[in-house]
């Protein structure tokens, strides 16, 4: 009788100890693939905040008044005004006040005349931040323009 | 004591078994051990298994990463804008500046040497890259792709340049390559402490940018045996070479400039990259300055040094394979890798994946846009 409990006690035993091994093989793997998951998840992220900054940077400047209002210090650009923030898709989109960076008489036209448009350059920067992973994509873009002359403010 | 005499006696009680009883439960028990062992075995090989995949598709995914990250920006110098005119096709490996070697290369943000067919390598004679890149170091069938911008950062003012680190002051019409030395940025130096030529708009020093020259190939091994930068032979990861993808930096090492060999992924077999032309219109466009509409007019695996400033996208495979062979896999696919035809079968026992992914170089592009 005992020399059979004994036996029923090691099949118990040995069954759990494959148990036991089969299912750390499971969780490994399934440890593997959430981290993969994880790391592909971010990229998409990132990727997508890249995307909505990069969209609102054509966005804004595909719009004179977006540089106009800077210049004149009126509409969305008022004095003292220098971010934007508003929802792009669920994430939160800052546009800073247009920067004019440079500006030179434009090639070619006379400096006699006393209208010279001048080439002007400009950085339009937007920060895209989303709120569930805090992760944050910051775009800035060069734009170069032709003005009237001093319509680049310092 | 009654229970003792119990216990003594129940063992007289049970009966012995027989052979033939014995027999079965011997054969029994070894069927079912047997076919635990064989579970064991099949989910320990399986979790392996996975495992090398999860290995080799992060591998593919990071290299990827960085590819499209850096490609992405190449052609990036701060607000310079105003590139000079493109010369001959400059030397990637460049570390002075002596006869501009590294100024006049910036109209080149990418620059290919692209390997003839998938069993020549790149061919690098004119530049000074042998020594960091011998063919011991540069696997056949992959191409040579040099990324040029500058860091997105600027330095702020007060911070200390690395001695020798290769920096660009930059405003919207200027660039100035500049050798750092260790003297903390003022609001009118260069990188080097002497005062700025190259300013801002109000007179002060323009920004200054750490310049980045990214050689990317791939080596046929990760480490290589004794701890060099060139691999040596099959003696290199312990005698099984993984080929990998590395970059050539641009970079100071102990205050001397050089190029430093930097490992990105392991298991990178071939990377072969198929560059979007842009030259049509080919009139210079009085607006933007530059010829072009912004747009690849078509691909070219093989671009020639004239065609190479006009590059606004890029189309980047790369094939990756597992770092270690798996038993009884024999690896019978083609890859198909751009206009540089199909790669395979192996008929090996690695198991491998292409990725592709097609990057605008914004900002070689967006310069070219012809406003409506």
């Amino acid at each position: 009788m005992s020399r059979h409990g004994s036996q029923r006690g090691a099949v118990l035993v040995i069954s759990m100890v494959m148990l036991i091994a089969l299912t750390m093989f499971v969780i490994s793997m399934l440890y593997t693939s959430n981290t993969n998951l994880k790391v592909v998840g971010n990229m998409q992220a990132q990727r997508q905040l890249e995307a909505v900054a990069q969209k609102v940077v054509e966005d804004r400047i595909s719009s004179l008044a977006f540089f106009e209002d800077a210049i004149a210090a009126t509409g969305i650009w008022p004095t003292g005004t220098n971010t934007i923030v508003s929802t792009e898709q669920g994430f939160t989109v800052t546009v800073y006040r247009p920067v004019c960076n440079w500006t030179e008489p434009e090639e070619g036209s006379s400096a006699l005349n006393p209208l010279v448009p001048e080439q002007t350059v400009w950085t339009v920067r937007v920060v895209a931040t989303d709120p569930v992973t805090s992760g944050s994509a910051d775009v800035s873009q060069g734009v170069r323009m032709r003005m009237r002359p001093d319509h680049c403010p310092a | 004591m009654k229970r003792q005499s119990d216990r003594f006696r129940r063992p007289l009680l049970q009966r012995g078994i027989t052979l033939i009883e014995l027999m079965i439960a011997l054969t029994l028990g070894l069927l079912l051990s047997m076919g635990i062992g064989a579970i064991f075995v099949n989910s320990s090989q399986a979790q392996r298994e996975y495992h090398r995949m999860a290995q080799q598709i992060e591998d593919g995914r990071y290299a990827m990463d960085v590819l499209t990250q850096d490609v992405h920006h190449a052609g990036y110098y701060g607000p310079y804008f105003k590139l000079p005119g493109p010369l001959a096709a400059p030397d990637p490996c460049a570390v002075s500046d002596a006869s501009s070697a590294i100024s006049n290369a910036l109209p080149f943000a990418i620059q290919a040497y692209s390997a003839a067919d998938y069993s020549s390598r790149p061919d690098l004679s004119g530049t000074s890259c042998g020594t960091w890149l011998p063919d011991a170091n540069l696997l056949p069938g992959s191409d040579v792709v040099v990324v040029r911008r500058a860091d997105t950062r600027a330095l702020t003012i007060g911070s200390t340049p690395t001695a020798n680190e290769v920096y660009l002051q930059v405003n919207p019409v200027q660039g100035q390559v500049q050798f750092g030395a260790e003297t903390p940025l003022t609001a009118a130096s260069t990188a080097n402490g002497a005062a700025a030529t190259v300013l801002k708009r109000d007179g002060g020093a323009a920004d200054i940018h750490k310049l980045h020259v990214h050689v990317y190939f791939v080596a046929p091994c990760s480490v290589a045996n004794g701890g060099g930068a060139v691999c040596t032979g099959a003696n290199d990861d312990r005698g099984q070479p993984v080929p990998t993808l590395k970059r050539l930096e641009l970079t100071a090492v102990g205050g001397v400039t050089t190029m430093n060999t930097v490992t990105i992924a392991e298991g990178v077999e071939a990377f072969q990259v198929d560059y979007g032309i842009d030259d049509s219109p080919a009139a210079v466009n009085d607006l933007t300055g530059s010829i072009g509409d912004g747009a690849p007019d078509r691909y070219v695996g093989a671009p020639t040094a004239a065609e190479m400033p006009n590059i606004v996208t890029g189309r980047l495979h790369i094939l990756t394979r597992n770092r270690e062979r798996s038993s009884g896999h024999s690896d019978t696919k083609t890859f198909e890798l751009g206009s540089a035809g199909t790669l395979g079968p192996f008929n090996d026992g690695f198991k491998r994946h292409a990725y592709v992914a097609v990057v605008r170089i914004i900002n070689m592009s967006s310069r070219r846009e012809i406003p409506s």
